[in-house]
């Protein structure tokens, strides 16, 4: 009898950390999913501020008047976007060191990843 | 024949609206030809840097040499019967100081100002016209647009000293986006004043456009046009409307105040039961230690009645217990109960509630009068600025934004029991986000994002 108490007392222990397993495993996987979504408008972003960096450089220093005055334009606008991307850029890393250090301290919770082929996760996977 | 005369309000063509329409049209690239987007930030080019030219007119004497060749191009800058061909630098210099334009800043304002190509007023001011002529057009093979190419300028001065330009652009309607006079026939004109003082000081007329049935172009097609820019200006108005919750009055903390103001019959049930009250009961004691008690007394037993029902008037409206006994301390009671049972209405005078902007991608336009001339119709219809603050982000700052949107979604991860990190597991190297980005810098992104 007491074995039987014992052993369903196990088995409920057992099954309360598969769920909460289950749980973190959802909230991870939430996690990674957003922050890859993060990464790649940051991307889109960059691609943005490239384009508008080739079109600022293609101007040349020694061209007139007029078209140093479109190229201090452009680098202000250039400016602007870089400045307010800065500080999410930086929230941005921030979320990435986290997942570095969550990926070292619970590997086990790593390795249990759906095989969803995110680029984080690929990254995390690739570490192995 | 009936007609269409849109007009553009004199400060329809400034720094704001060059910025919007910029702006308005990089947000629309998915839908709008690349050429418009070329045109949009063509003028706001122009216009933005004309305006800046004018703070600092010491750029006016330093003019570059395409700039001084280009009004010797052709007939296009004979823009007085008392200039000469071949048009010179010097004899357009000349032709200007025979005006009594001596001031060699104003000189190269005005040739500036009268400038074809690109970095010239009107290049620009067609630009900025053909924007809105685009909004007008259902197909590229029967696109409305404003013929740039093909204004036409004069330049008179009156004894002041003051230039006044004239510009009339044609409005054609053609398959080759109107460029093409060859294959584009005028269905229309645009034309516009604009003043120059001997000191710099620019003043602009209004901008009429008039447009007349073609083969190519029917008048009710633009008029729907127009009639779905006015839909949207109005839906973009009505949005900015304030909205006001009614009733509105003062708002007060006090309790007792609100149900003075919001509850008048009680206020009349509870002056009569306190007034009736007090005779009543004074009546009472004077019926009872007078000799004229009987009369009193009477009076009294209808005073207290009074008194009776006022108060009950209180009790049956806001459950009130236990209060007929003293009347003093049963009003005193009521009125706090009943203030605090059911609360006065929300009346507030706090910030009138405005619904959230969605703005139309098209300029404000308003329908005008329906004029006659010589027997003629002409349907009239303004078109007014946006207001500055209204600008659409433009492509990249969209993309910013949606950047910075997404960041802030991104949730923080659970806290699990620390089972020991796994040294052998470890990761070697962290994916990294470009340092540096810099104008002068090349960036480096450890995300590679599309390559250009």
């Amino acid at each position: 009898m007491v074995n039987f108490f014992v052993e369903m007392q196990e088995k409920k222990i057992k099954e309360e950390k598969e769920k909460n397993m289950s749980e973190i495993l959802e909230e991870v996987e939430n996690y990674i999913i957003q922050l890859e979504k993060a990464v790649m408008k940051f991307g889109e972003t960059m691609d943005d501020l490239r384009t508008l960096l080739n079109d600022i450089n293609a101007i040349d220093s020694n061209s007139d008047l007029r078209k140093q005055w479109y190229k201090k334009n452009l680098q202000n606008e250039f400016n602007e976007i870089r400045n307010k991307i800065m500080p999410s850029r930086a929230i941005m890393e921030e979320k990435i060191q986290a997942l570095k250090k969550f990926y070292e301290e619970h590997p086990d919770v790593i390795s249990k990843l759906s095989n969803q082929s995110t680029t984080v996760t690929k990254w995390l996977k690739s570490l192995k | 024949m009936p007609k269409i005369q849109i007009t553009f309000s004199r400060d329809f063509f400034n720094n704001e609206t060059g910025a919007y329409a910029n702006k308005t049209l990089v947000s629309d690239l998915d839908t709008v030809d690349a050429l418009t987007a070329e045109y949009g930030n063509i003028y706001n080019v122009s216009v933005n840097y004309f305006n800046e030219l004018k703070e600092n007119t010491d750029t006016f004497t330093k003019l570059p040499d395409y700039d001084k060749t280009e009004i010797s191009r052709g007939e296009s800058y004979k823009v007085n019967p008392a200039l000469s061909l071949p048009i010179t630098y010097e004899s357009f210099k000349d032709f200007l100081t025979a005006n009594n334009i001596h001031n060699e800043k104003v000189q190269g304002l005005i040739l500036i100002m009268l400038l074809q190509h690109r970095w010239g007023l009107p290049f620009a001011i067609g630009a900025g016209l053909n924007v809105f002529a685009l909004y007008l057009t259902e197909s590229v093979y029967e696109s409305l647009t404003i013929g740039t190419n093909a204004q036409k300028t004069s330049l008179t001065f009156d004894e002041q000293g003051n230039a006044k330009f004239h510009i009339i652009f044609p409005v054609l309607v053609g398959s080759t986006m109107g460029q093409d006079t060859t294959t584009s026939s005028q269905c229309g004109h645009a034309e516009t004043d604009i003043y120059l003082s001997p000191e710099g000081k620019i003043n602009f007329s209004d901008i009429t456009m008039s447009i007349e049935e073609n083969e190519k172009k029917s008048l009710k097609e633009v008029k729907n046009k127009l009639d779905e820019m006015i839909s949207l200006s109005n839906k973009f108005k009505e949005n900015i409307q304030p909205k006001q919750e009614a009733p509105i009055s003062k708002k007060s903390t006090n309790q007792f105040g609100n149900f003075l103001r919001n509850n008048p019959w009680k206020i009349a049930a509870l002056a009569g039961s306190v007034i009736l009250g007090g005779i009543g009961i004074a009546l009472t004691l004077t019926g009872i230690f007078s000799p004229i008690g009987l009369a009193f007394t009477a009076l009294s037993a209808i005073g207290v009645n009074f008194s009776l029902a006022g108060t009950s008037l209180l009790v049956a409206n806001a459950a009130i217990s236990a209060s007929i006994g003293a009347i003093g301390v049963g009003i005193a009671k009521g009125v706090s109960q009943i203030s605090a049972s059911k609360p006065a209405p929300t009346a507030s005078i706090e910030q009138p509630i405005v619904k959230q902007k969605k703005e139309p991608p098209v300029p404000l336009v308003e329908v005008g009068n329906i004029l006659k001339k010589d027997g003629e119709e002409i349907h009239t219809y303004i078109v007014k600025p946006r207001p500055s603050n209204e600008l659409l982000p433009s492509k990249q700052e969209r993309r910013a934004n949606q950047f910075i949107e997404v960041v802030n979604q991104v949730p923080n991860l659970p806290n699990v029991v620390n089972q020991g990190p796994s040294t052998s597991q470890r990761p070697s190297s962290t994916p990294t986000v470009n340092s540096q980005l810099s104008p002068t810098d090349e960036d480096s992104s450890g995300y590679k994002p599309k390559q250009q």
